[in-house]
């Protein structure tokens, strides 16, 4: 860890978090999410000084380009997406000087001898000290490779070197058995002190006010249980379709793409223990621990508890949208999930018999990621008059869009009979603190640079969540029913509110 | 949006009034955005003093972007303690914007306060009933900060649990320093001090300590001999050295726990240095010179740190002409081992605010530096 130098200079400095010197070598350097993401992260933590003089960034990818070409790219990328937009030239040229690029195929051992010698030279003249931080950012099917390679040409732990670290994007496998496989793998050659998975939902500053609502607020917590809790929803709905991934998307579906990564790991955060500290393990601890009480679902019953459904043409706001069949790249008898519901319990003392709706969806009538939780109601109705007008508590935390926390509570309106009105106690992110929140990637990068992994999946993290949904999608793969249909612009299909109503509940209108 | 009203006032101010016509701002501002609703936010209390009226405009815009980012109760005490008339009037108004991505407006309010003569006695006693209960109170006293003022300055500062003042605005540089550094070596458990100066040394101050993050350079903070900080003198007193420098000085002493000799300070024309000696002995010179480049009277120039061992490496952190950009290099001899230039970011009186009122309690490692700062201009007026 960086501030492990006792530099008497740094106390009080309000940047505390300064990182080593180091370089970052990006895999699939020519794709979006370096010239969209990555890159400008870098370029504005170096702007705020996060980062230090000796840093640099090695791009790798298959495209023939020389540095200046990538820089170049590099520079449009920052002004077309970057917060900053006009790029000063004397600061650019500054960071440019810290940008380099291989050309070179991942399966050819003979580029990562280049990429060795070049990391010796950078080094050598820029100072980083032997400390690495690879990126996997290509496509996933070469993850595998990239990381055989790496270990190969002695570039996983070097030796007398500084540290090396590993960023892997999700998805993280396709299925339990080439998650477990890929992990094999990186086992093989990284340990996994040295492995960052990244999820980018984790960096963003909501989902880690989660642990700062539960755990920083004494009066949550004595409730957070099945004594006081009904039920919990957690809604991820995206307005969105496919966006021109029809190709990727039709292979994977909502379930995979993000109920057993994002929506899991903003699950466990709701129904984890408290951790004993703040530290990486400590929390992941118990956030695996959760997730290891997850009821798993009978390979027979997988109807009794989970719906899934599929977008027509309808409409979002007002325009019209096709349906996700007729989608570029989307088969024709697609049989793709683009809604899920799923019902889960947790076998533990905390959350026992208290149920967990999920439901993520694109062609949602709008963009929203919500965490409700629905308390019971009073045990004596002392209010006769107003019985019928009697609801439950329901405490909101909304991750996306208008972040912030509502509680939802019962009041008397003024008058001669008693009669009750729900009014919500709102409290908004951008109300009270009008400061823009770091971009997810600034935040989960430097915390790689600094060597802290709280806000990375780990190994067992990965694996759980596909261990729950494989029932799901092993079920769906052998049944032969038409996978059920609901209006794009619509909260889903009808089976999702039979699925909530069975129970006597319903599900919250975001 | 922004609306005002004025309940009735005289030579006293009717609390409960202010509070009524508060109550009505809100009432009538949700009627008005009926559809989609006001939000009303407050995160804290923000006192601020202003002694010229003249000035009353330009920190009124600073607020709208102060609670624009924190949304506070803020209350603007507009001072002339020297008129012969008493008086004491308020104003309130309510502050909307709408947050980006947001389709409530969220509205903050603001108090202002016109107090002159003897009236200027009854401000204390006007404004802590005005506080919102359990929120912080930041005093941001845009004047010089004078401690024997027990009727207003004292006052206001108790029942805050923030100053913020800002050394730049010293008449007297060295006399406000070593005030300064009096009421902390005098009363050290008294409410925290900021000061806006030395939030415009933090970039300064990250990438000096930054040098040392890294592992190869750290020995060599425990072998430097030469500091020298160059600088603009303030324009209120082009004599003197100016209170970012000093505090500055008055910082890389404190932390590198060194020691002023006897007769420390040497006073040559342009130049002033200062003989120090270190922990283990060492013999260390910081040097205060006027910069020899256009720069804005009171700002920094260039510091640079020099170790002599290790051949002689020197640690630069130096403004750019155009005072736009920040540059940093390594240098051994004549050849630069690292270098980068970085945008200098000028913050505005407003974001200086909006960075201080995240804080609260005292920032020990600032007392240090003004309690140094104030060894040396002692030092200065005893040469």
């Amino acid at each position: 860890m960086s501030n492990s130098i006792d530099n008497p200079l740094r106390e009080g400095v309000r940047l505390e978090r300064t990182a080593d010197p180091c370089t970052v070598i990006i895999f699939g350097a020519s794709g979006d999410l370096t010239k969209r993401k990555l890159v400008p992260a870098l370029y504005r933590l170096t702007q705020q000084r996060l980062l230090p003089a000796e840093f640099a960034i090695v791009g790798f990818a298959r495209s023939p380009m020389s540095h200046e070409d990538f820089r170049a790219k590099m520079k449009d990328a920052i002004s077309t997406y970057s917060e900053a937009k006009q790029v000063d030239e004397q600061v650019w040229d500054s960071f440019a000087k810290g940008i380099f690029y291989v050309a070179g195929d991942v399966n050819n051992a003979n580029s990562y001898q280049e990429i060795s010698k070049l990391l010796e030279q950078i080094d050598r003249e820029r100072g980083t000290a032997g400390n690495r931080v690879f990126y996997l950012s290509t496509s996933p099917s070469l993850y595998a490779e990239a990381i055989q390679q790496l270990g190969q040409a002695q570039l996983a732990k070097p030796e007398n070197k500084g540290w090396t670290r590993i960023i892997i994007e999700k998805p993280f496998g396709h299925d339990l058995a080439s998650a477990k496989e890929l992990n094999v793998e990186v086992a093989k050659v990284f340990d996994e002190e040295q492995v960052y998975r990244i999820d980018h939902y984790l960096g963003k500053e909501t989902v880690q006010n989660l642990m700062v609502f539960r755990f920083a607020n004494g009066i949550f917590e004595p409730v957070w249980n099945r004594r006081y809790v009904d039920h919990v929803q957690i809604t991820n709905a995206e307005a969105i379709g496919v966006e021109g991934r029809g190709g990727y998307y039709d292979t994977a579906g909502v379930l995979r793409d993000m109920i057993q990564n994002h929506v899991f790991q903003v699950l466990s955060l709701v129904a984890m223990e408290p951790p004993i500290s703040l530290g990486a393990n400590a929390v992941r601890d118990e956030k695996i621990k959760a997730m290891q009480a997850v009821r798993p679902i009978p390979a027979d019953k997988v109807n009794e508890f989970v719906v899934r459904g599929q977008y027509s043409a309808g409409a979002v706001a007002g325009k019209p949208a096709a349906g996700y069949r007729e989608e570029k790249d989307v088969a024709a008898n697609s049989q793709t999930d683009t809604f899920a519901a799923v019902k889960l319990y947790f076998d533990n003392w905390r959350w026992a018999d208290v149920p967990f709706y999920l439901r993520s969806a694109k062609r949602m009538p709008k963009r929203v990621t919500e965490i409700a939780i629905q308390f019971r109601k009073a045990p004596l109705q002392l209010f006769k008059s107003a019985q019928q007008e009697i609801e439950p508590n329901v405490l909101v935390i909304r991750v996306q869009p208008d972040e912030g926390i509502t509680l939802r509570i019962g009041a008397k309106v003024p008058g001669q009979v008693t009669r009750i009105r729900w009014v919500n106690m709102d409290f908004r992110y951008g109300a009270s603190f009008g400061v823009a929140s770091p971009e997810a990637y600034e935040r989960l990068l430097l915390d790689c640079i600094l060597g802290d992994s709280t806000l990375y999946a780990r190994r067992d993290m990965t694996e759980r969540g596909w261990e729950i949904v494989m029932p799901i999608l092993d079920a769906w793969k052998n049944s032969k029913e038409e996978i059920p249909k609901y209006e794009a612009g619509t909260w889903g299909p009808a089976e999702s509110e039979e699925l909530i109503e069975r129970d006597g509940r319903e599900w919250r209108r975001p | 949006m922004s609306t005002s009203t004025q309940p009735p006032t005289g030579s006293w101010i009717d609390v409960a009034a202010i509070e009524r016509e508060l109550t009505a701002l809100w009432q009538q501002a949700s009627d008005e955005d009926e559809h989609s609703g006001v939000i009303r936010s407050s995160i804290l209390n923000l006192l601020v003093f202003v002694p010229e009226a003249s000035e009353a405009r330009k920190v009124d815009d600073i607020l709208t972007e102060i609670t624009a980012a924190h949304p506070s109760r803020a209350v603007l005490m507009l001072v002339d303690r020297e008129a012969s008339r008493s008086i004491l009037n308020a104003e309130v108004t309510s502050r909307c914007t709408l947050p980006t991505g947001s389709s409530k407006q969220v509205c903050c309010e603001q108090v202002t306060i016109t107090a002159a003569g003897s009236g200027v006695t009854e401000l204390p006693s006007t404004l802590a009933p005005l506080l919102l209960s359990d929120l912080p109170v930041y005093l941001w006293w845009r004047a010089v900060p004078r401690i024997e003022d027990k009727a207003l300055f004292r006052k206001l500062a108790d029942i805050s649990d923030r100053v913020i003042i800002d050394s730049s605005l010293f008449n007297q540089p060295h006399r406000d320093i070593a005030s300064m550094a009096t009421v902390l070596r005098d009363t050290p458990r008294w409410t925290a001090i900021s000061d806006l100066n030395w939030a415009r040394l933090t970039a300064w101050r990250a990438l000096l300590a930054g040098f040392y993050d890294v592992r190869e350079y750290r020995p060599l903070l425990d072998q430097l001999d030469h500091i020298v900080i160059e600088y603009a003198p303030p324009a209120i007193d082009t004599s003197a050295i100016s209170p970012r420098a000093l505090l500055l000085g008055g910082w890389l002493t404190s932390r590198l726990g060194l020691s002023l000799r006897r007769d420390a300070a040497k006073n040559p024309a342009e130049s002033r240095s200062f003989a120090c000696s270190s922990n283990d002995g060492r013999d260390i010179t910081i040097e205060f010179a006027e910069a020899h480049r256009e720069i804005e009277p009171g700002h920094l120039a260039l510091v640079t740190l020099h170790s002599a061992k290790d051949e002689s490496l020197l640690f630069s952190v130096r403004r750019s002409a155009d005072g736009n950009r920040i540059e940093t290099s390594v240098s051994r001899g004549d050849e630069k081992s690292s270098e980068r230039v970085l945008s200098y970011e000028g913050l505005s009186e407003s974001e200086l605010i909006g960075k201080e009122i995240q804080i609260l309690g005292h920032d020990r490692v600032y007392e240090q530096a003004v309690l140094a700062a104030g060894e040396l201009v002692k030092a200065i007026r005893v040469s």
